[in-house]
């Protein structure tokens, strides 16, 4: 069984949530509450380079703004 | 106000128990007073060194009581531990040491004389001279339930291991599980390695409950160990791996007896195992676990107690409190009962993700469709069904990461350490399921000049592998068996030959008899040769536990697990024998 987010070949979306969280989140689906798309639909390293490049403070936002 | 991390949850403990025994080690027993006092010195003495709150601090020690003051003491810093494995090659220390910045290393005098791995600067807990003139009082830092606790690494796809970030939300939410309460988990051995996460119930649930954590010794656990630590210190609650709770119900279940709760769990649970414990030990409550470091160890569990009746398999049961589980199929949506998905795991017990990798955190840790909110859930690449009892029930992995000895193993890393061996071209590992449900890895090579020394080859992964990672066979192939669309054709590589072992050659001493006899019967086979391999013939990690235990009661020699793996004959370990037994049965896990 070939999980979604597997899929070298797959057309994806990086979404985002209000903690700054970045996922890969695959085209076919919709976009779950409470995140929104800022990438793509592209290919899945586009999307991951993207996230390497954006996503550069792992912790969640409130303790980012606290500290 | 509600106790936000694990350090304030256990100093609420000292303030209802301090006089109450916390950790007992040996002869040693430290009150929760005086382990509190202790782990106060040892954060003010690193806060002294510069440590500042949510900076890593490593941990190599043995498994001591100073261990469980140096975790403790770090948190009280404000700052998440970094557990090393004892068991990791130097390199591997290295490295993660280098991707943490070489932080302080918290070592003792035992890993010290055994040579420390090189990075930050070194305070030895049970020998630093500045320790005991620090303040006793708790620094009383503010914390975060965000603020991460500890990262444990885990075997990474990319051939690196992946450091996994746990929050001190995730770690007190396992600590407060309605598993744990109750009068079963008050006296708790302590022997998982503490680099895995197993550590955080051995040490935080009895912490923070009143009960006392009972250090095991450092050693793999044997059988007749595991017996004298639950009767000296009737142990109440133990966790013991798959792999040792198949081999306790085999040799001595009785072993058991007088424990209330054991757990087991990290690899496929023997339904057969469970029913013998169970039948020597009706008093007691075997619980079987599933979970990942990702999801903060226990994600589901399932409770039995005789009488038992074994079916098929022995499912993992139902989510812990506060976690949601999903079985979903490819095209992310729920399955019907029965049916195979894999599965995901959402809630308070989420890892913050892989440390310096957003990119593989973005790609495991996903949005929960389910929950709204914009929360996550972890995709464990797990396969299950749901039975019609509403039971999770473990099928395989998706990938092929494979679990041996209840170790995660990804067979891309074994494949990644074993192509830097000189003169190899090609390189495979495959896992076998053994006829005992055991997992086994073969390591298949290609030599570019059609040689290849697999002595040699064994030396070099044990030198650069954990010992659950090294391969029980290896097998020179002239070229690797591919598929029509060029990915390598697993099910066309040969089985690993016995029959290539060397010749026979008789036992020449009344020891090597003994051995020889020990080496069939564990194998299961006629006979065995003096300088036949043990496992070229087939032996494995966990037979060779079997094989170290019966050489124990043979010849009442004890030897440690690596010997086998450097003397994999007759013949060496009756030589390793006649020069004595191993001076430090403790060295090198």
């Amino acid at each position: 069984m070939a999980n979604p987010f597997d899929v070298e070949d797959g057309v994806f979306r990086v979404l985002v949530n209000a903690a700054g969280q970045h996922c890969l989140w695959p085209e076919f689906a919709e976009v779950p509450a409470g995140w929104t798309a800022v990438h793509g639909p592209t290919g899945r390293d586009e999307c991951l380079r993207y996230v390497n490049t954006h996503w550069t403070d792992p912790r969640p936002r409130r303790l980012v703004d606290t500290r | 106000m509600t106790s936000t991390s694990v350090h304030e949850l256990f100093a609420e403990q000292v303030g209802r128990t301090p006089d109450a025994v916390a950790v007992v080690a040996g002869d040693r027993r430290l009150t929760y007073r005086e382990l509190d006092e202790r782990a106060n010195r040892l954060a003010h003495r690193l806060i002294a060194l510069g440590v500042r709150p949510q900076q890593p601090v490593a941990v190599l020690t043995e498994r001591t009581a100073e261990l469980v003051v140096a975790l403790l003491g770090v948190l009280k810093a404000g700052a998440w531990y970094l557990p090393l494995h004892a068991a990791y090659p130097r390199e591997r220390m290295g490295w993660i040491l280098d991707q943490a910045g070489s932080p302080p290393l918290l070592a003792d005098t035992a890993t010290q004389r055994r040579g420390l791995p090189e990075g930050g600067t070194v305070l030895l807990v049970d020998a630093d001279a500045e320790l005991a003139g620090m303040p006793s009082t708790d620094p009383a830092l503010p914390t975060d339930p965000e603020d991460i606790a500890y990262v444990m690494y885990t075997s990474g796809s990319t051939g690196d291991p992946k450091g996994v970030a746990i929050p001190q939300r995730a770690v007190t939410r396992l600590i407060r599980d309605e598993a744990w309460s109750g009068d079963r988990h008050l006296r708790v051995l302590m022997v998982a390695p503490y680099a895995f996460q197993v550590s955080s119930y051995e040490l935080w649930v009895p912490l923070t409950r009143g009960g006392q954590v009972v250090v095991g010794p450092s050693a793999d656990l044997d059988v007749a160990t595991l017996r004298r630590l639950v009767d000296t210190h009737r142990i109440t609650a133990v966790h013991l791996t798959a792999g040792l709770f198949r081999v306790v119900a085999d040799e001595a279940p009785d072993c058991l007896a007088g424990v209330r709760e054991v757990m087991t769990g990290g690899d496929v649970i023997a339904p057969r195992a469970v029913q013998r414990v169970l039948d020597a030990c009706p008093g007691l409550v075997v619980r079987a676990m599933y979970g990942s470091t990702e999801s903060t160890l226990f994600t589901t569990h399932s409770p039995m107690a005789a009488p038992f009746s074994p079916g098929p398999t022995v499912p993992v049961g139902r989510p812990m409190d506060g976690i949601r589980v999903y079985v979903l199929d490819e095209s992310l949506t729920e399955v019907a009962e029965g049916e195979v998905g894999e599965l995901y795991v959402a809630g308070p017990r989420l890892a913050r993700g892989y440390v310096g990798r957003p990119d593989l955190t973005a790609e495991r840790f996903v949005a929960d469709p389910f929950a709204g909110g914009g929360e996550r859930m972890y995709r464990t690449g797990d396969l299950v069904r749901r039975t019609t009892d509403g039971l999770i029930d473990f099928v395989g992995r998706a990938d092929d990461q494979v679990k041996v000895r209840g170790f995660r193993v990804e067979l891309a890393e074994v494949e990644s350490a074993l192509a830097g061996f000189p003169g190899l071209s090609d390189v495979a590992v495959v896992a076998r399921q053994l006829g005992t449900g055991e997992r086994s890895l073969t390591g298949y090579v290609v030599a570019r000049d059609g040689q290849v020394d697999l002595g040699a080859l064994r030396a070099y992964a044990i030198a650069s592998l954990p010992d659950f990672m090294v391969p029980d066979a290896f097998v020179a192939l002239s070229a690797l068996p591919l598929t029509p669309n060029g990915k390598l054709d697993r099910r066309a590589l040969p089985e690993p030959d016995p029959e290539a072992a060397v010749a026979y050659r008789a036992p020449r001493t009344a020891q090597e008899e003994i051995l020889s006899e020990i080496f069939a019967e564990v194998l299961g086979l006629d006979r065995v040769g003096v300088d036949d391999d043990f496992f070229q013939l087939g032996g494995q990690s966990l037979l060779a536990m079997r094989l170290i235990s019966r050489i124990e009661a043979g010849l009442g020699a004890k030897l440690p697990l690596r010997a086998l793996f450097e003397a994999p004959t007759v013949a060496g370990l009756a030589e390793r024998l006649s020069v004595g037994a191993d001076p430090a049965p403790a060295g090198l896990r």
